[in-house]
């Protein structure tokens, strides 16, 4: 019974991990080649670098850091594996 | 201007051996000091199934941060640009990725079959020869491969700091490492990992530091890229 709940506690976090990876894809593939892809001489600089590169490298690491942080904190649980060893 | 290059030659030779000892005594010490509450297999295999966040994060750091980060991927960066920097990013995602997806599940699992090693836990969960002997195979082929580039890597890196020949380089790198790791099992490399990893990270960030202020600001650093050619700043390949 005890095993069965670790599972399903399991199986949500690797949606939520399936999840994440998803959006974080979308925001390093938007920003990087929707930003980037016109001539470099158009290019928008923010703190120094391109902006492609600033959302898509920097902000996109920055934010799923924070991201990964919030969700392992607030929607994480954790599971006791000594549990069912008292039972045989 | 000789005798500079001299002492600075013996200086890192003893840098470098100061600290390839340091890390060779601690994983020595944490191997003996390791508890026996376990049994001797789960502690030297899996650090007795119990290690903090903070060892696991700088693991993970020194394990990705490998070679192929400081020798081999910066090359390939001051050719193909910004690019390559583009691409190396995606690895952030399989840190996370994995650990959320496999982590719960092979530790729930694996501590039902105490399992020790993937081959084992795959044994238990397929029941099948060929899955044994295809898992145990590819871990040897692929793990093989990653680890000699490993060793070239650090013997050069010995070799070109301390100015010894490739070969005895090398033969220090892989005998120390050998020796650790063999002594001090799955707790020991972690230790070392973690305090390699620390360096590894306060080490980047004053060489990113020290290069921005050395460019003169990030600005001039992306225009001179520019200036030279401007698909060194665009995501594709140049």
């Amino acid at each position: 019974m005890k095993n069965k709940h670790a599972y399903q506690i399991a199986n949500r976090e690797a949606l939520i991990g399936i999840g994440l990876v998803i959006f974080n894809f979308l925001w390093w593939f938007g920003f990087a080649y929707g930003l980037g892809k016109e001539d470099p001489a158009e290019y928008q600089f923010i703190l120094g670098f391109p902006a492609w590169f600033f959302y898509s490298c920097i902000v996109g690491v920055l934010l799923m850091a924070f991201l990964v942080f919030i969700i392992v904190k607030l929607f994480f649980k954790d599971i006791p594996l000594n549990e069912e060893e008292g039972d045989h | 201007m000789r005798r500079r290059v001299i002492i600075d030659e013996c200086n890192s030779k003893l840098t470098l051996f100061i600290s390839v000892g340091l890390i060779f005594i601690i994983g020595l010490l944490v191997s003996k000091a390791s508890d026996n509450k376990s049994s001797f297999i789960e502690e030297y295999y899996l650090g007795g199934r119990q290690l903090g966040g903070f060892v696991l994060a700088m693991t993970m750091t020194a394990t990705y941060g490998s070679a192929s980060s400081f020798i081999g991927g910066p090359g390939v960066a001051y050719n193909e640009g910004l690019g390559w920097v583009l691409l190396s990013v995606t690895q952030v995602a399989t840190g996370y990725f994995t650990l959320m997806i496999l982590g719960k599940r092979f530790a729930i699992i694996a501590k039902k079959y105490k399992a020790i090693t993937m081959v084992d836990f795959l044994k238990e969960r397929y029941q099948s020869k060929w899955v044994v002997f295809l898992s145990s195979f590819s871990i040897i082929i692929f793990l093989f491969s990653a680890m000699a580039a490993q060793w070239i890597g650090g013997g050069r890196l010995i070799e070109s700091i301390t100015g010894l020949s490739y070969h005895s380089a090398l033969l220090i790198f892989v005998i120390t490492v050998s020796l650790y790791v063999t002594f001090g099992g799955f707790r020991a490399v972690t230790l070392t990992d973690s305090i390699q990893g620390s360096i590894m990270l306060i080490g980047t960030i004053i060489l990113l530091v020290s290069i921005i202020i050395s460019g003169g600001g990030i600005s001039p650093i992306m225009a001179d890229l520019q200036s030279e050619n401007p698909n060194l700043i665009t995501p594709i390949w140049s």
